[in-house]
């Protein structure tokens, strides 16, 4: 039986497109969705970076700049984060894959497909939280999907609380997801996959919290 | 049991995020916010002038009425007819009169009388001048003339370019006065170049350049009407524009058909309306405006738009009005070069179309949010929105590899 990617169907309907992984005998359509999801994901960056989310440290410069060098240099912003915006979707989907089929055993290609859906997933809170974060004037730390608002009141420190900022409610239901493909697809022990998808996480959130917790200015 | 899960989990979600919205907007909250200017504006040298606008036309400068010089005198002849132009010195009539002898006393008294009031004229615009140059830039110690300053009515506390411009006018309303005076004398001095002793006859001259508009055959008083060539505006100012129009303001007036612009003064306002007061009716007031430079083309009786300048400054600090917030006292949020705002009041100066002067509080080169218009906590980050527009390649170029990796790297590290 063939398999074709959806990642729509993937999102809304998992238990027949589990059904239909555990069933495949070839599978098909990947490259193409992907590529179409990266795409997606570079204008998901692109948005918001246009609408300026993320840019503090460069904001300082307006007084300074001419207006026309102010917005040329928010060009070089952009270039950076279309750049993440094609590693981000590389490392989630394809590298991390490598240690979940390596402990799980499950085929490569399968993995890829269910990060797949954590990923499309990801993106749509992403596009989501763009307008809440410009409408109401806030920041990926203080994001009201996140844990950043109630970190902000339990820590005065700053990097707790961009790693709670990093934890959103559309991670813990991408979590959810794939635990719910990895549990069935692979014959190993479910808290295998459970402890791997935390671990993995884990270490998501505590480099995101990084990233929004840097000042790229100081090390210059 | 599904069911029940879902619900559970909705209510759930939901609850969280009202708790984090609601953490986020109480009063006294922790949360950090990063403001998204959409626009701002920069602090700019700018000029403001406040006019107001209304219509006028071109007039002569003035009518002069020529009376008989004397009582018992015995009219000879008319010189000129009505549409003749005339010039300063051109005879109008003859007349002799017994009383010739006494004309030319009374009119060699006046001459004496008219220079020595055109001297002393002088001498208080040399004071004025003097004056003028003895005030420092700085607000330092102003040496008091203190009989000027009552003279002037200027405040202790004014500033030194309040000062200034108080004495400017002054010194413009005193060289009028002297040419008004130096009018005078020469034309007592042609009446008596036209007094023939022998003959016991006289002739009247013209003492402003013009057309004879009306001659009186009657030869009753005024005898001669002459318009002058010199034109000026006449127009109506509204009630409103009357509480702000003060004479020696100066104005610009565009005439259909003239291509610059005519700059003048304020010189004379009614303030008893054209018609007679009445209830139900809006009331206009004449007001002469004098021309600085004379127009080439434009006739007698042209139109024009005439707008007062009522108040200016220039190079001010200057922002658009709605950087400006706060009703009793005014602020604006300041962009600072760390990335943060901060609220500063300001005290505003003069405002008109659309800029503000700001007397304290900002400086030229700062930068000011605009919208969005809801007050933001002080001391938080922003972000601006991305104006594709501005973008160019010469600004780019101007990038040091340093800096473009910097910013490469913002973008591709930051969130």
């Amino acid at each position: 039986m063939n398999y074709h990617l959806n990642i729509v169907k993937g999102l809304f309907r998992p238990q027949i497109s589990l059904y239909q992984l555990q069933k495949a005998e070839a599978i098909k359509g990947v490259i193409p969705k992907l590529i179409f999801l990266y795409v997606i994901c570079l204008v998901t960056f692109a948005t918001s970076t246009y609408f300026g989310i993320g840019t503090e440290t460069y904001s300082g410069n307006i007084t300074n700049y001419t207006l026309e060098k102010y917005e040329s240099g928010k060009l070089l912003l952009l270039g950076g984060k279309l750049i993440s915006g094609i590693l981000f979707p590389t490392l989630f989907i394809w590298f991390a894959s490598i240690f979940f089929w390596i402990f799980l055993e499950i085929s490569y290609i399968k993995v890829v497909i269910v990060q797949t859906f954590g990923f499309a997933f990801l993106l749509l809170g992403q596009i989501l939280t763009i307008p809440v974060l410009v409408l109401l004037d806030l920041n990926l730390v203080s994001n009201p999907f996140s844990f950043g608002v109630l970190s902000q009141y339990a820590f005065e420190h700053e990097y707790w609380n961009s790693f709670f900022g990093s934890i959103t409610l559309f991670h813990l239901v991408a979590l959810m997801l794939q635990y719910y493909y990895f549990a069935s697809l692979s014959e190993k022990n479910r808290y295998v996959a459970l402890t791997l998808l935390i671990l993995f996480y884990l270490i998501t959130w505590l480099l995101t919290g990084l990233m929004a917790f840097i000042k790229i200015p100081v090390l210059f | 049991m599904k069911r029940w899960v879902s619900i559970v989990v909705a209510v759930i979600v939901i609850g969280f995020i009202g708790t984090n919205v609601y953490l986020i907007f109480k009063e006294d909250s922790k949360v950090q916010h990063t403001v998204h200017v959409e626009k701002w504006n920069r602090v700019q040298e700018r000029d403001i002038v406040e006019t107001f606008e209304t219509d006028g036309i071109l007039v002569p400068k003035e009518k002069q009425d020529v009376y008989l010089p004397l009582e018992n005198i015995e009219f000879q002849q008319f010189l000129v007819e009505e549409g003749d132009e005339v010039a300063v010195g051109t005879p109008l009539f003859l007349y002799t009169s017994p009383e010739i002898d006494s004309l030319k006393e009374t009119l060699e008294s006046d001459i004496t009388q008219v220079e020595g009031e055109i001297e002393g004229v002088e001498d208080y615009i040399d004071s004025l001048e003097d004056y003028q140059r003895s005030i420092p830039t700085t607000t330092s110690e102003i040496e008091v003339d203190s009989i000027l300053e009552d003279g002037l009515k200027i405040d202790v506390h004014a500033s030194s370019e309040m000062i200034e411009s108080t004495i400017e006018q002054e010194i413009y309303k005193q060289e009028l006065e002297k040419r008004k005076l130096e009018e005078q004398k020469t034309k007592y001095e042609n009446q008596l170049d036209n007094i023939n002793e022998k003959e016991n006859s006289a002739s009247m001259v013209s003492n402003i350049d013009g057309v004879v508009v009306d001659v009186n055959k009657n030869l009753g008083n005024p005898i001669i009407t002459i318009a002058s060539n010199e034109l000026a505006i006449e127009g109506e100012f509204s009630e409103q524009q009357l509480k702000k129009a003060e004479t020696g303001m100066k104005l610009t007036a565009t005439a259909s058909g003239e291509k610059r612009k005519l700059e003048g003064t304020l010189d004379k306002i009614n303030p008893y309306p054209v018609d007679e007061p009445a209830l139900d009716q809006k009331n206009a007031y004449k007001f002469v405006a004098s021309i600085l430079e004379q127009p080439e083309t434009s006739s007698i009786g042209t139109k024009t738009t005439v707008s007062v300048v009522t108040a200016e400054v220039s190079d001010v600090p200057a922002v658009r009005d709605g950087v400006i917030h706060g009703k009793k006292t005014s602020y604006v949020y300041k962009l600072n070069k760390n990335g943060q705002i901060t609220k500063n009041t300001i005290e505003k100066g003069l405002s008109f179309d659309g800029y503000t002067e700001i007397v304290e509080g900002a400086e030229i080169g700062e930068v000011a949010m605009l919208t969005p218009g809801k007050t933001p906590q002080t001391n938080t980050s922003f972000v601006t929105e991305m104006k594709p527009k501005q973008i160019t390649k010469v600004a780019l170029k101007d990038f040091t590899s340093r800096e473009v990796w910097k910013y490469i790297l913002i973008g591709l590290v930051e969130r």
